[in-house]
């Protein structure tokens, strides 16, 4: 069987509004808070994101990275405070709303013993995506697996498995996309590819947000940064390379 | 619309999972196949006795079958975390429910129409001379299983003692649908008229769709983290 190439980035297309003239939704935490029973995930979380910003969360491990990004992804709900879409509630939101959202956590969503198309047909399905076979056709040439389309899902490597797991949160073309260390496992080109494809759907004008504890790799396609520590919001800036040091010098402090 | 369509999309996707492991219906057919070897050596009824016994014996397998299978049912879900990623779906979590509930009577159903003729051999009975009626008790006491069994297996799926908490959630509920089997294929067997199974008729109907839309709308409280 060939060897799978790596992620090619999304055509290109006229940054600004999206095509179909449909929105990125904003997205804004109040004071938002998550306990796990006394351990604060996080605390008092101020944050709003405009539609079309490609954000890096950045902290080290247990900062609330992965709290943060679940909860954006409705898959959490706050202990104390609000999240909106758009000025709507999270609660008030109707299931559907989960149409815009594309989540890649730290495990795949994928089953084993399908598959990769299999897996993206059932997900197709899920999301009643309108001609289901030729997306799948199309998201895996994106992701370069054209070739194991009908290769079981358990026998792909780590970095085959992240690629369709990439596929599947992109199948139904969300508008906001939300990736947690979404590099893992990942080798250095397919890392590199991955961040100009993840720039390419930021310039269709959907919001990125990606969680990472790496600040040189992270940084290159990002708009803004956030920097957690201890579940607290204590970095949020726009991407500016003349606050490099800073950030580096806050995220040194914060791992020791 | 989206429930029905997320529903079916996970009950296709379980028989197309289960038709290339056949891990829930190896599990299960194999222990009911015991079970009723082991009954039909320790009792060795006369055919009078069989048919006055069977019903509860017949029931009891399915009952340990079922419990094996169900404990299985959030097993592939709990896997690379696939419960959340059906949790991102623009659906209501019942669809979760109601697409895992089809599944799981599905594979039962089969499962107990497979155990049936083993009986059948074992305590020379004819279980064949009514089929709908027999049909009928199977997936109304197998709903009525499968309904809560479905609810519990998620419950427990994520808990340390997962095989020892399915069955301790499960079990003393399902006894009035157990009762309730159990009269209406004695009865059957006994070669009684079927009228004389109404109330037991009525009582699996009304277990069968208090407990189903009971657990479909309680189901978000337990997949929620």
């Amino acid at each position: 069987m060939p060897a799978a190439t790596s992620p090619s980035p999304p055509p290109p297309r006229v940054p600004g509004p999206r095509p179909d003239g449909r929105g990125s939704p904003r997205i804004a935490l109040r004071r938002l808070s998550k306990y796990y029973e006394r351990f604060i995930a996080l605390d008092r979380v101020e944050l709003t994101i405009e539609p079309g910003e490609f954000v890096v969360v950045l902290g080290r491990n247990g900062a609330g990275k992965t709290t943060l990004l679940r909860t954006l992804a409705l898959l959490l709900s706050p202990s104390e405070g609000e999240l909106l879409f758009d000025a709507v509630p999270a609660p008030a939101l109707d299931p559907a709303f989960r149409r815009r959202l594309g989540f890649i956590g730290h495990e795949t969503f994928l089953y084993d013993e399908l598959t990769a198309a299999e897996n993206l047909s059932f997900y197709a399905a899920l999301y009643g995506l309108d001609r289901p076979a030729q997306r799948i056709a199309e998201v895996l040439a994106e992701m370069g697996l054209e070739d194991r389309a009908s290769s079981l899902a358990r026998n792909l490597s780590r970095g085959l498995k992240q690629r369709l797991s990439l596929a599947r949160a992109w199948l139904h073309q969300p508008d906001v996309l939300l990736l947690d260390e979404p590099a893992t496992g990942l080798d250095t080109p397919t890392r590199s590819r991955m961040h100009r494809w993840l720039a390419g759907c930021h310039r269709t004008g959907r919001t990125v947000v990606v969680s990472s504890h790496d600040l040189a790799e992270s940084l290159q396609p990002a708009t803004r940064v956030l920097l957690l520590e201890k579940g607290k919001l204590v970095f949020d800036a726009p991407n500016a390379p003349e606050r490099l040091a800073e950030m580096r010098e806050l995220l040194e402090a914060a791992a020791r | 619309m989206d429930t029905l369509r997320v529903a079916a999309a996970l009950f296709r996707k379980d028989l197309l999972a289960e038709r290339r492991t056949k891990d829930v219906s190896t599990s299960i057919l194999l222990f009911g196949f015991t079970v009723a070897v082991a009954f039909t050596f320790a009792f060795e009824p006369t055919a009078e006795e069989a048919r006055k016994i069977a019903g509860g014996l017949l029931w009891l397998a399915f009952l340990f079958s079922a419990i094996l299978g169900l404990s299985r049912a959030f097993a592939r879900e709990t896997a690379n975390d696939c419960l959340r990623g059906l949790r991102m779906a623009p659906a209501d979590p019942g669809a979760i429910y109601l697409g895992k509930l089809a599944s799981n009577v599905l594979f039962l159903v089969l499962a107990e129409v497979v155990l049936l003729p083993v009986f059948g051999i074992f305590f020379n009975l004819s279980l064949w001379d009514r089929p709908g009626w027999l049909f009928l008790i199977l997936l109304l006491g197998t709903w009525g299983l499968a309904s809560l069994g479905t609810m519990f297996s998620a419950v427990s799926a994520n808990t340390r003692m997962q095989e020892l908490m399915l069955p301790l959630l499960l079990l003393p509920l399902t006894v009035p649908v157990l009762i309730a089997a159990i009269e209406c294929t004695t009865i059957l067997l006994e070669g009684r008229p079927m009228t004389d199974a109404h109330l037991w008729f009525r009582l699996l109907v009304g277990f069968d769709i208090i407990f189903t839309v009971l657990c479909w709308l309680l189901f978000s409280y337990v997949v929620e983290e």
